[in-house]
């Protein structure tokens, strides 16, 4: 089950960045760090687009680089960021959610280009807002759109979701080192940007020019996404979820804000965090009735996520990380045994887990299931590896009868690295699947486009609704029906590998906070 | 001879006393000791006379001694009539309560022969005396014990087993029937006012509780207990529907128990064929399995089409 | 892991399913299904996705991200080499073709990955040098002079045009340097698949490439 995840990074790689790209950065994976001029040779591809495929993935902070010997380098794949590409999507909307529309076009832009400057950012974002919302924009707030953007690019900044690259010191060496000062990280001055000259090329690119000739300063200055800082939101909503779930909403709104104390006077990324007081929460929250309450029944309901380590100040308590991924990859798990071998194997599944050795016979009488039937399903948890068999010797007598008992038990850790390949796999599948259909139906697909752009073009130019009409009709009913069975099926496996993700994120935390 | 019958019944009182006394038992001995005077043949007389008007038994022990017991006046009226030999499997029988006992065992300890033993028995079942059943430790076993009496639990594989057979159907009714009582109880306490904690405790119910609904909704004729109720309800706990909780009544804990949801939904993996699929380990980009191949993707892409 | 195959016996650590007390010849659920198939019906279908709300709208970002990312300058196209016949396709063929060179802020890259080199004269030192290379693997005796001769005076023609605008310092710099480049491959993928006659050639010919290379650096072309 090994190389799944060089598979699926090889897939990504391909459907974003081309062969070419694919093929070095699939070079990369597989034989580990490597100089150009070995990469050339077993690619086999041309020096310069070995090149250029290094400076896409460099740019997109996919591949770095250190100094091998003096003056060549030798570059590295970071593969985990690879399949970071497939999260875009939610980081993207998360921005959306949280600070409205701007925030959404300046993490788009930020995405799709890996490092940009803040000039870039600001322009294309602002012309990106003008074509969302051509009807309900007058030329007025348009004015003063670079400074809308400006600001949420600040607020970003600031709320360490943009952060800016390392740079060369030293531009002269061959192989230039990338450093950044901890201060500069998440600060961008009002003298890094002209506020003018950001108005002046917006304008002059709303009218039409392709490339306009205007110079921004600090234009070396480059900005990327801090991908850690999204993964705190997006962990904060998995536990808080969870609790809505087995509590109910205002219970999640609690231990927000307990989160949001917390991270006052805790790193983030610690698996135990710093004790906050019950009256620090409240001020945090408007006016929560019940707040003492709600906490204590968190406590008690949330798996071990919130503990209760005193009285002080109306009561203290603290985020446990580790605990909290514990029970959620506790209940991942069980649910997927659930699911793919009945609810009386999550029985045993449980109940095994949480005994952590245990023989035959003691499963079948504790579970109150069908001794066969026991039998059966632990053989099947077994042979799936969800179980694991130990044997313990009872005596040291050669005869065969009885000389050995077997006990049964989860081990989490390899349970929870099976089912991460697992979803590697699966997520492979869907992507191969994605792309066959699309071949499969290319002729389709591509009329559809070519249909599309005439009409568009049509629209532009003032076309009457009966050349419009004509176009559309080049397809007919059939084709059309056809067309929409395909992109529902694209659309299927698209959301099936955006959720999937989701598993993938959960382990990953579990396996964080496993090995801190 | 007034002297001898006085004397008689003197001694027939005081033979009943020390049976009262000696539960388990008198021996001739044990007569003799207590009265000394007393000839052997007098005693002989003295019991002969008990024995014939059923108020002794008299049983052998395994070093052939006799020894005498009363008889309950109770199972008297039942066996009268009986061949003595009757008596003596009867009262064996009822001796071991509802542990039961088995007719080798039987025989052993009224000396009597086998066959006569069996012939005993199949009479006193005709007569509703006595019946059988097999215990689960020992299905051969047949084991035998009054009539009016019920098996011991432990013998029977209590309310789970019927026939020797574990009644799954049964158990799972059961499984289910309890959880949509703590459900239910659960959807009628978010009604509860006063805050949160209010709610939780609301929705928990004490496995008394369970044990009277379940009871009283007849599906069983089964006498469950309230270590039965619990058991079923830690199946629930493991089946992570349930959760548990003691409260401090008196002198031992109350188990108590609430219905919970999950802390995830079902896992997108899951959502997916690979998920389910019984061929992951084999599928690779060559052979018969292969994403591209897999008929489980044709199916559940094209299902609508 | 290796493949173990529906229902069959488990290799893990001598447990068998007699030992779970399984009877022989019991029918185990696996085997229900009669005859092997290869897909096995399945005992529990996928389940339904939970409905979110958003996933419309991220389901939009990605097909976005990825149509955008598929036509950007980032997804490096192979060369295309036969531009002799214009295809149907060509004129639909969305922007791929069209990108150009790769605009990027240079300084932040490793100098190797610079598009322009900074060592050109090496470079071009090497061009010949390749050549020889190769020749040395001659073998047979076969010649065609003329014919071999003449191309390479045309490569080494096109190679000096290049020089010349190089010296001027054309714009087109980095344009030359990546057609040098191809050329240079194309030449070698020549030679490569090339006949053993033109390789044989050379090898009596060494000192003739040695004054051509001298030839070069004084901007002349024989």
């Amino acid at each position: 089950m090994s190389g799944n995840l060089q598979k699926v990074c090889l897939k990504i790689l391909k459907e974003y960045f081309g062969d070419i790209v694919a093929k070095v950065g699939d070079t990369l994976f597989q034989k580990g760090s490597n100089p150009l001029r070995i990469l050339c040779s077993t690619t086999k591809l041309p020096l310069s687009k070995v090149k250029e495929a290094l400076a896409v993935l460099i740019k997109h902070n996919l591949v770095t680089w250190d100094e091998w010997k003096p003056g060549i380098p030798c570059y590295t794949l970071l593969h985990d960021r690879v399949l970071l590409i497939l999260r875009y999507p939610r980081y993207v909307y998360h921005v959306r959610e949280k600070f409205g529309e701007q925030s959404e076009m300046i993490i788009d832009v930020i995405s799709k280009e890996g490092q940009a400057t803040a000039s870039h950012v600001i322009v294309t974002s602002s012309l990106k807002m003008y074509d969302a919302n051509t009807d309900g924009m007058n030329k007025g707030s348009f004015e003063q759109q670079h400074i809308t953007a400006r600001n949420h690019l600040l607020n970003l900044i600031e709320n360490e979701y943009i952060q800016r690259c390392p740079a060369p010191q030293d531009s002269n060496k061959p192989v230039p080192k990338l450093t950044v000062k901890a201060e500069d990280l998440y600060s961008l001055t009002p003298e890094m940007l002209d506020l003018k000259a950001l108005q002046q090329e917006i304008q002059l690119r709303r009218a039409g020019e392709g490339k306009p000739e205007v110079s921004h300063p600090y234009s070396d200055i480059f900005w990327r996404i801090n991908y850690d800082r999204f993964h705190i939101d997006f962990r904060d909503s998995e536990i808080r979820n969870s609790i809505v779930r087995r509590v109910d909403p205002l219970a999640g709104e609690c231990l927000g804000a307990l989160l949001k104390v917390s991270y006052g006077r805790s790193d983030p990324w610690v698996s135990v965090m710093n004790p906050v007081t019950v009256s620090e929460i409240r001020d945090h929250l408007k006016d929560l009735k019940y707040l003492e309450q709600y906490l204590k029944i968190i406590e008690e309901q949330s798996g071990g996520c919130v503990q209760k380590v005193g009285d002080a100040g109306g009561g203290q308590y603290r985020i446990n990380m580790f605990n909290a991924f514990q029970s959620l990859t506790h209940a991942l798990i069980d649910n997927i045994v659930q699911d793919r071998f009945g609810s009386k194997a999550a029985r045993i599944f449980r109940l095994v887990r949480q005994h952590r050795m245990m023989e035959q016979d003691q499963i079948g009488e504790m579970s109150m299931i069908d001794k066969k039937e026991a039998n059966i399903l632990t053989y099947r948890l077994l042979h799936d590896n969800f179980l694991r068999i130990h044997e313990l010797r009872k005596t040291l007598a050669p005869s065969p009868a009885n000389k050995s008992i077997f006990l049964f038990h989860v081990d989490m850790t390899s349970v929870v690295r099976m089912i991460l390949e697992w979803s590697y796999k699966a997520l492979y599948n869907l992507m191969v699947q994605r792309e066959t259909r699309a071949n499969d139906n290319r002729r389709l697909l591509e009329k559809h486009i070519r249909v599309a752009t005439i009409v568009e073009n049509l629209n532009q130019s003032g076309g009457t609704e009966d050349q419009i009409q004509e176009v559309l009709d080049m397809m007919t009913p059939n084709e059309k029906e056809h067309l929409e069975q395909v992109n529902k099926i694209q659309d299927k496996l698209h959301v099936s590998e955006i959720a999937l993700d989701d598993t993938i994120f959960i382990l990953q935390m579990f396996t964080y906070y496993q090995t801190l | 001879m007034a002297a001898t019958t006085d004397l008689d019944a003197q001694v027939e009182q005081r033979v009943v006393q020390l049976c009262g006394e000696f539960k388990q038992g008198i021996t001739y001995q044990i007569i003799q000791n207590d009265m000394p005077t007393l000839e052997l043949a007098q005693i002989v007389n003295v019991i002969n006379k008990l024995l014939a008007t059923g108020r002794l038994d008299m049983l052998k022990k395994d070093d052939d001694i006799l020894v005498f017991k009363l008889r309950d006046p109770g199972s008297l009226h039942r066996v009268k009539g009986a061949e003595p030999e009757e008596q003596v499997v009867y009262k064996i029988i009822e001796e071991c309560g509802t542990q039961g006992i088995w007719a080798r065992e039987i025989r052993s300890r009224s000396n009597l022969h086998l066959n006569t033993v069996e012939k005993v028995l199949r009479k006193l079942e005709s007569k509703k005396l006595i019946k059988s059943f097999n215990p689960v430790s020992a299905p051969k076993k047949k084991t035998y014990l009054l009539y009016n009496l019920e098996p011991d639990r432990s013998l029977t594989g209590g309310a789970w087993y019927s026939d020797q057979h574990f009644d799954s159907e049964f158990v799972d009714i059961l499984n289910q029937q309890c959880w949509r009582f703590l459900e239910q109880r659960t959807v009628r306490a978010r009604q509860v006012t006063g805050g949160p904690v209010a709610v939780r405790t609301a929705s928990f119910v004490a496995s008394k509780e369970v044990l009277k609904h379940i009871s009283e909704l007849g599906i069983t004729k089964v006498q469950l207990s309230i270590d039965d109720i619990e058991t079923i309800l830690e199946t629930l706990v493991f089946d992570g529907k349930v959760e548990r909780s003691v409260a401090a009544e008196g002198a031992e804990g109350v188990k108590l128990y609430r219905a919970v949801s999950s802390f995830l939904p079902t896992p997108a993996l899951m959502c997916t064929p690979c998920g389910v699929c019984p061929l992951i380990k084999e599928c690779d980009d060559v052979g018969n399995v292969t994403p591209v191949k897999c008929r489980y993707m044709k199916e559940w892409l094209d299902v609508e089409w | 892991m290796a493949a173990r195959g529906r229902g069959g016996r488990g290799r893990g650590r001598g447990m068998t399913l007699e030992q779970l007390g399984v009877q022989r010849g019991e029918v185990l659920p696996d085997n229900i299904v009669g005859p092997p198939e290869t897909y096995p019906l399945l005992e529990f279908k996928p389940s339904q996705l939970p409905q979110k709300e958003n996933m419309e709208y991220i389901l939009c970002i990605k097909k976005d991200f990825q149509e955008h990312m598929q036509n950007s300058q980032y997804n490096i196209q192979p060369e295309v080499k036969n531009m002799d016949i214009e295809r149907y396709s060509d004129r639909y063929q969305l922007l791929t073709s069209h990108r150009g060179q790769l605009s990027l802020t240079w300084s932040r890259f490793p100098k190797e990955l610079h598009p322009m080199m900074a060592s050109l004269p090496k470079k071009r030192k090497l061009k010949p040098a390749k050549v020889v290379v190769n020749v040395k693997k001659a073998r047979t005796k076969d010649i065609n002079v003329n014919e071999t001769l003449e191309e390479l005076e045309k490569k080494e023609a096109t190679a000096g045009v290049d020089e010349t605008e190089e010296d001027e310092g054309g714009e087109r710099e980095n344009k030359a340097e990546e057609e040098v480049e191809e050329d240079l491959e194309e030449v070698d993928e020549e030679l490569d698949e090339g006949t053993d006659y033109i390789n044989n050639y050379f090898d009596n010919g060494e000192s003739y490439l040695d004054e051509e290379d001298d030839a070069l650096e004084e901007g002349g072309v024989f």
